[in-house]
């Protein structure tokens, strides 16, 4: 966090000053290491071991937060006697099949499906939401056993789940000395409880993996067993990867997503408006109210053509087909069937994993707009690019058009930032952009009043869509920019009628009568003040700064905060009040705006006939899930799971030592021969641990700091980090080259020979792991080979994230030869014909010889 | 308000000259190339990946001065100028004979262009030559460099006086003699104070030993050039004897107290380490040579030529020395760990 | 003088982002000096010169054994400046008067009247100040001189994100500073001040930009025990008078005794 959240980690050291304990965990040795209390060096892909092992301490000395754990969480609920866990099945749960999990045997006892909050299930179509046939006007009336001695209660399902995730497993699995190990355990849990709170934090080191949502979900389930959720100093805390990328999810750019987190429509499974809602909404919690956010959605967008008889034009939305995610993408460009491609403010040669594979997309394409501050690597693919430095691919045979335009920045337009704590600050534009240079919004806006020109004489159906946008945003100055302030209205929502800005979502209604562009935005202007320009000092409020920014939803600093009471509403201690009921004004008060309904006292129950909203009883902090409650077993929603298990990466070096599964059986593959996988543990052609890291100096792909003398000179080279032993091992000298290669790529790089890279001695081999910053890429004033060309296409099935953190590697000392080949057509490491000992390789792999087949191959 | 400067391109900073006013307190310099300021050679290997634990990747702690050629060129041009300016004083206050006076006025003229030459080598080094009169816009007796300035200056100024007086056939008067004798000497000595009051190790701790060194040297060195001119006579004859005696001894002065503090490496290894040591056999061998009984006027010139080659390689020794002793991080460390140098 | 302002360092909350390096040249308009990779840890700066007036050090210590934070090293890092000296070996050394001492204590060198002489430069007993080839000139940190008259903080201490780098009256910071020790001895670490007064540090006088090191000073390449140059100068200078006292002995006994 040092490194790639260096301002935010200001509070981390202020923290740390105040007496918390940092407790870094990373497979290298970096700057937030060197300022932490305890770095645990970890085998990159691990990490639901080492968490899952802190789950099994948590639960097998009792150090659960118990009152918490019974009263808001799914612990007492006892799940269908159907359900079976991967101990029973060598590393599968129960409704495998093709590739996909049925999640019928997930469910709650006597509950058909249980709705997951905002669920998305477009690829595996399966999991709440599929199946139009579930009640979904009951209230959740789930079995439980608070006792949590029931054997199919989610706590001793949980316990069992993780019961071989002994210390000594961890250390064979990730690598981390069993006492270190014991020594984070411990401190866990003598900071959680009513007195002290502990958080975590995590990047992409976390998400950036087939198992990715199941990290997330075990850091979930540890910090839910330790009360530390919806608490001040507790929770888990996402850190995103460059600003206001968390805006981008929210209003979003993610193919499965509409504005706030609402699904995109399936083609096959949301015909209409009706079948979309009962899909999707949930009979109670929160969800229940996400018909009024889709339809304000749609008013926002079609206004006065969207009427309630023609379903607000639902039917005119882009529905999914299927999988449209940037990999799926990538294949199917690769593979010609996609004509055109907007790239803005992205790089995806040199930020996605399997640059040679989207470069290959690249060539297919018709054309290609690019919008960025310079020509990036993306921009320039048809002219630099490994394959064209090879004279493999010549640029007068590229067909594609490229157009690039420059782009704005941040200075030079307004906008907001949504920042990683779902904080909205707007910033003012300052100065005009050069040139042609122009915002995004301005692009969009102008791109999107050109289609409407061009489609206004059209009366096909199809066309509807456009020709009824609601485009009417006020545009200033010479060029027409689009007033932000406007779209920022829109976003918060307004009444159709008076054109009123709404309070927040809760003002939403079902019947046309309110537009908001984002529901979960709702509020960020109400009272017709911008509140995301707000800038109260930190120094005139309370220490939570509500007047700093606007926070979403409804300026909420912390959510679930709720669970920073005690079921009666009281503190848990006085050292961590946050919000609380105050019984005689018959509020929830407190420090933030409670996440909860501000006059439900908690001692309220609902009656059996409660719908929606009323549903939530009043000691239930976890009001998006159906039954209120912070789901330790996730019964719906997960596509590959309903309990985070430990798989082994895609490409790994060792065996997975808890199951015969190797590897995530749900997760996403595109088997192909130009872009083939190593899927061979104990490999000595790829023996190991490549990871990527970012550096402080640089940023992302290297677009904005490569080209900036300041920046650059700080880190003028691409570098590879390898241990001394590692070093001594394969001849690398300190400051000399060496050229990294996978089943896919090469490249060539610095070496730095480093302590705070360390080898990992697992179940009797020593693994070593190299890391590899990721910004360098052709164009720029400082130069060098793409690290993401190595890494393999393959991602997590829940949110199609790409593994682009762990894979296996081989190291030599010395530049990379000029003329090798890429891995155009050669043979894959699965399956494949074997091409016999003297076949001559189109790739030319080093260390490749007849005696190192493959030992242990991927089943599934 | 100052001016903006007008941006270059290339310059390293990157500036959009459409919406950039270069008004920052480093946007005035210029920069032909940014790598020129580049503070180690590029190809300088990298050391391991850990600290050495004596030293910061054996990187230099203190600077030496930027000077070229031209300075230890200067040492040499102005020790020569001062010495003959103190020798020619004295035989002018005290001449009683024509040939005294003769030498006397030869010696003025050495002083002069020695002078002359000095103040050109010392412009010609400077980053900005056309503010060298700079130098004299105040009075610091903190800085050598300054007092040297005005000793340079007051040595011109009387000697360029008394030159005006013997044009005219008159006799300078005593006080710009006086002046001249007490400049010319300072000038001589001055040099060593320089050197020494910088934070370069070996130049630190030989602080009380170089200006006496830089008078025997400059001495010898002048009294070398009397040998190659000729017209010898027993004063300089036991002038140049003396001085290359005493140049020897301090220059062995100097060695001891750098190898005190164990710290006299450059002067016996590397460029400087070759250098010096050339300097101390060249003027063993110029001393050698004076001191024959025979070989006249031959005898003189090949002393005399061992001599200058002594005295100039010698000015180039201690320069380099002192580069090398300011490139090394435990010629700082070390003595000043064993509480060696204040 | 108004109160005299300056900075102190404190490593031990120092993360190596180099927000300072990049402020100050932003700030100052100052060009980049080459790109290479050095291999000296992250560590690509390497001195302060006459275009880099912040230089962040990187040192990776050994642990061997079994150290208690699990790691096989210990990373020191430290932003390091100009120290603005009390007795500032630059100034007292500049021919020219060009470098004086700003009404802020600080240590400033006037671009215009500078011409290159190039002395300052090894006066400095931290190897701060460079002459600039290209330019002629030399160049240092200025205390941003430029943004303490808007009664702005200088870029480095306003940039850095941990408050590292702290600015401010200089009793204040050594008040601060006396505190933090404290409190950090009694955490277990061992972390002394360098060059907080003139007590501390008599070769210079005390720093108006001092530090908090949590090692010796060799590992950030600090001298241990700067010194002023002209510290010491007197006995050089007796011992130039007594050179040309010798010389001009040299000269008219040669002369008298070579008389008949």
């Amino acid at each position: 966090m040092a490194e790639c959240h260096p301002v935010g980690f200001r509070w981390v050291m202020k923290a740390k000053e105040r007496g918390a304990i940092l407790i870094h965990v990373d497979p290298r040795y970096t700057r937030t290491s060197a300022v932490a209390d305890l770095h645990v060096p970890i085998r990159a892909g691990t990490d639901i071991a080492f968490l899952g092992g802190l789950v099994r301490y948590v639960l097998e000395h009792e150090r659960d937060f118990r009152e918490y754990v019974v009263r808001y969480t799914n612990a007492a609920t006892i799940i269908s006697e159907a359900f079976r866990d991967t101990e029973d099945l060598d590393g599968l749960f129960s409704g495998f099949a093709d590739g996909h999990y049925d999640p019928t045997s997930w469910q709650y006892e006597g509950i058909p499906i249980v709705p997951a909050a905002g669920h998305k299930e477009v690829v595996a179509q399966l999991g709440a939401g599929k199946r139009e046939d579930h009640e979904l006007d009951r209230v959740v009336n789930e079995h439980r056993d608070e006792t949590l001695q029931h054997p199919r209660c989610v706590y001793q399902i949980l316990r069992r789940h993780v019961s071989r995730y002994t210390p000594e497993m961890v250390s064979r699995i990730c690598g981390i000395p069993e006492e270190q190990f014991l020594r984070v355990a411990r401190a866990l849990c003598d900071n959680s409880g009513r007195d002290r709170t502990s958080a975590i934090c995590y990047a992409v080191g976390w998400t950036q993996h087939s198992v990715g949502v199941q990290y997330i979900r075990t850091a979930a389930i540890l910090q839910l067993l330790l009360g530390n959720i919806g608490r001040p100093g507790g929770g888990i805390m996402a850190l995103r990867g460059h600003a206001s990328i968390q805006g981008s999810t929210d209003i979003p750019t993610l193919f499965d997503l509409l504005p706030g987190y609402l699904p995109m429509p399936h083609a096959e499974h949301s015909r209409d408006l009706g079948a979309y809602l009962r899909s999707h909404r949930s009979a109670s919690g929160w969800w229940s109210e996400m018909p009024k956010y889709m339809v304000s959605l749609l008013k926002a967008w079609f206004g006065d053509a969207a009427t309630k008889d023609n379903e607000y034009l639902f039917g005119r939305l882009p529905h999914l087909t299927g999988s449209h995610s940037h990999l799926q993408t990538i294949a199917d460009m690769a593979d010609g069937k996609v004509a055109g491609y907007f790239v803005i403010g992205e790089n995806p040669v040199v930020g996605t994993v399997d640059g040679a594979l989207q470069r290959k997309g690249l060539r297919e394409l018709d054309w290609l707009v690019v919008r960025d501050f310079a020509p990036t690597e993306t921009a320039e693919f048809w002219r630099v690019a490994p394959e064209i430095d090879r004279g493999e691919i010549r640029p007068e045979d590229i067909a594609t058009e490229v157009f690039f335009f420059p782009a704005a920045t941040h200075t030079e337009k307004d906008g907001t930032f949504t920042n990683t704590q779902r904080l909205l600050q707007w910033h003012h534009k300052a100065i005009e952009p050069p040139g042609d240079a122009r915002s995004d919004l301005w692009f969009a806006y102008h791109l999107g009043r050109r289609l409407k020109q061009r489609y206004a004489g059209t009366t096909g159906e199809r066309d509807l869509a456009i020709r009824a946008l609601t485009w009417d945003y006020p545009t200033e100055g010479a060029h027409e920019e689009p007033s932000a302030d406007a779209v920022l209205r829109e976003i918060n929502g307004y009444e159709v009628a008076t054109g009123r800005l709404v309070d927040g979502f809760t003002e939403l209604t079902d019947d046309g009568s309110t537009a908001c562009g984002c529901w979960i935005y709702s509020g960020c202007y109400r009272k017709g003040v911008n509140q995301t320009a707000r800038r109260k000092s930190r120094t005139e409020q309370s220490w939570v700064a509500p007047e700093w920014g606007w926070s979403w939803p409804a300026n909420r600093r912390l959510l679930y905060n709720r669970a920073s009471a005690a079921p009666d509403g009281t503190p848990w201690s006085e050292r961590k009040r946050y919000v609380w009921w105050d019984p005689g004004q018959q509020r929830w008060i407190g420090h933030d705006v409670p996440d909860f309904f501000a006059d439900r006292p908690p001692g309220y129950r609902p009656s059996g006939d409660a719908r929606g909203l009323a549903t939530i009883p009043g000691d239930a902090p976890f009001i998006m899930q159906s039954d209120g409650r912070g789901w330790l077993f996730a019964p719906s929603g997960i596509v590959d799971g309903p309990l985070p298990t430990h798989y082994e990466p895609q490409e790994s070096v060792i065996e997975n030592q808890l199951y015969g599964q190797q590897c995530n059986p749900a997760r996403e593959q595109w088997v192909r021969r130009d872009s083939p996988y190593h899927m061979a543990a104990r490999d000595r052609r790829f023996p190991y641990v490549l990871t990527t890291f970012r550096l402080t100096e640089q940023h992302t792909a290297g677009a904005m700091s490569r080209w900036l003398s300041w920046l650059s000179e700080l880190q003028p080279e691409l570098f590879c980090e390898v241990s001394p032993e590692l070093a001594a091992e394969r001849g690398l000298v300190h400051g000399g080259w060496a050229t990294l290669s996978t089943a896919r790529a090469e490249i060539e790089c610095r070496v730095l020979v480093t302590r705070r890279v360390r080898p990992l001695h697992l179940d009797g081999q020593v693994v070593h792991q190299i890391g590899v910053p990721y910004h360098w890429g052709g164009v720029g004033r400082v130069r060098g080979d793409v690290a993401n060309d190595l890494f393999p296409i393959h991602a997590d099935p829940n949110v199609h994230i790409p593994e682009s953190k762990v894979c296996t590697a081989q190291i030599v000392a010395g530049r990379r030869s000029q003329g090798r080949t890429a891995v155009i057509d050669g043979p894959t490491a699965i399956g494949g014909p074997d091409p016999g000992p003297d076949a001559v390789h189109r790739r030319d792999r080093p260390g490749i010889s007849a005696d190192t087949a493959p030992r242990k191959l991927e089943e599934t | 308000m100052r001016r903006p400067t007008p941006p270059t391109p290339d310059d390293g900073r990157n500036l959009d000259v459409a919406v950039a006013l270069q008004l920052g307190e480093g946007a005035q310099q210029r920069v032909d190339t940014p790598e020129s300021a580049w503070p180690v050679p590029p190809e300088a290997a990298p050391t391991p990946g850990e600290v050495p634990s004596e030293t910061y990747y054996d990187l230099p702690v203190v600077k030496a001065p930027p000077w070229r050629w031209y300075i230890p060129a200067y040492f040499y041009a102005g020790g020569v100028a001062g010495a003959a300016a103190t020798l020619g004083g004295a035989l002018e206050l005290v001449a009683t004979t024509r040939p005294e006076l003769r030498l006397a006025h030869r010696l003025h003229w050495i002083s002069m262009l020695g002078e002359a030459a000095g103040a050109a080598l010392l412009i010609a080094d400077l980053g900005r030559p056309a503010r060298f009169h700079h130098m004299l816009r105040v009075i610091r007796p903190t800085s050598p460099m300054n007092v040297g300035t005005w000793i340079l200056s007051t040595a011109g100024a009387t000697s360029g006086l008394s030159a005006l007086a013997r044009l005219r056939g008159r006799r300078p008067p005593g006080l710009v003699l006086a002046a001249n004798v007490v400049a010319g000497s300072l000038l001589s000595t001055y040099t060593g104070v320089l050197v020494g009051n910088t934070a370069v190790p070996i130049w630190k701790v030989t602080r009380r030993r170089l200006p006496l060194w830089f008078a025997a040297t400059s001495a010898a060195a002048l009294g070398s050039l009397l040998q190659l001119s000729g017209g010898a006579t027993r004063a300089t004859r036991v002038y140049t004897a003396a001085a290359k005696v005493a140049e020897l001894v301090g220059a062995h002065a100097i060695e001891r107290a750098a190898r005190e503090v164990a710290i006299d490496a450059p002067l016996r290894e590397g460029h400087a380490g070759r250098l010096w040591r050339s300097s101390r056999w060249l003027g063993v061998a110029s001393l050698v040579t004076t001191l024959l009984p025979w070989g006249g006027r031959t005898r003189d010139v090949i002393a005399g030529a061992l001599g200058t080659a002594s005295s100039v390689l010698a000015r180039f020794a201690i320069h380099e020395a002192g580069k090398a002793s300011a490139a090394d991080p435990r010629a700082t460390f070390d003595p000043q760990r064993r509480g060696a140098i204040t | 003088m108004t109160t005299t302002l300056g900075f102190f360092t404190d490593t031990t909350l120092c993360i190596g982002c180099k927000a300072c390096e990049v402020a100050c040249k932003q700030w100052n308009q100052l060009p980049d000096d080459g790109f290479h990779l050095t291999g000296m840890s992250y560590d690509n700066t390497v001195a302060l010169g006459a275009s880099t007036w912040r230089h962040v050090t990187f040192a990776e210590r050994a642990l061997d054994g079994d150290p208690t934070n699990g790691a096989r090293i210990a990373w020191k890092m430290m932003s390091d400046v100009c120290k603005h000296c009390e007795r500032a070996g630059c100034l007292e050394a500049c021919p020219t008067g060009a470098i004086l001492q700003t009404e802020h204590g600080s240590i400033y060198i006037q671009p215009d009247v500078c011409n290159g002489c190039g002395y300052c430069v090894p006066a400095c007993p931290f190897g701060v100040v460079a002459r600039r080839e290209d330019d002629g000139r030399a160049w240092k940190c200025t205390l941003c001189y430029d943004r303490l008259q808007g009664q702005l903080e200088p870029a480095c201490a306003k940039a850095c994100p941990t408050d590292s780098i702290q600015f401010g009256p200089l009793d204040e910071l050594r008040a601060r500073a006396e505190a933090r020790v404290e409190l950090l001895r009694v955490r277990g670490l061992d972390a002394h001040l360098y060059g907080e007064d003139g007590e501390a540090q008599p070769g210079t006088g005390g720093l108006h930009a001092f530090f908090l090191l949590a090692d010796e000073p060799e590992v950030y390449n600090l001298p241990p025990a700067p010194a002023v140059p002209t510290h010491g100068a007197g006995r050089s200078w007796l011992a130039a008078v007594a050179g040309a006292a010798g010389l001009a002995a040299l000269a008219f006994g040669s002369v008298l005794l070579s008389r008949d």
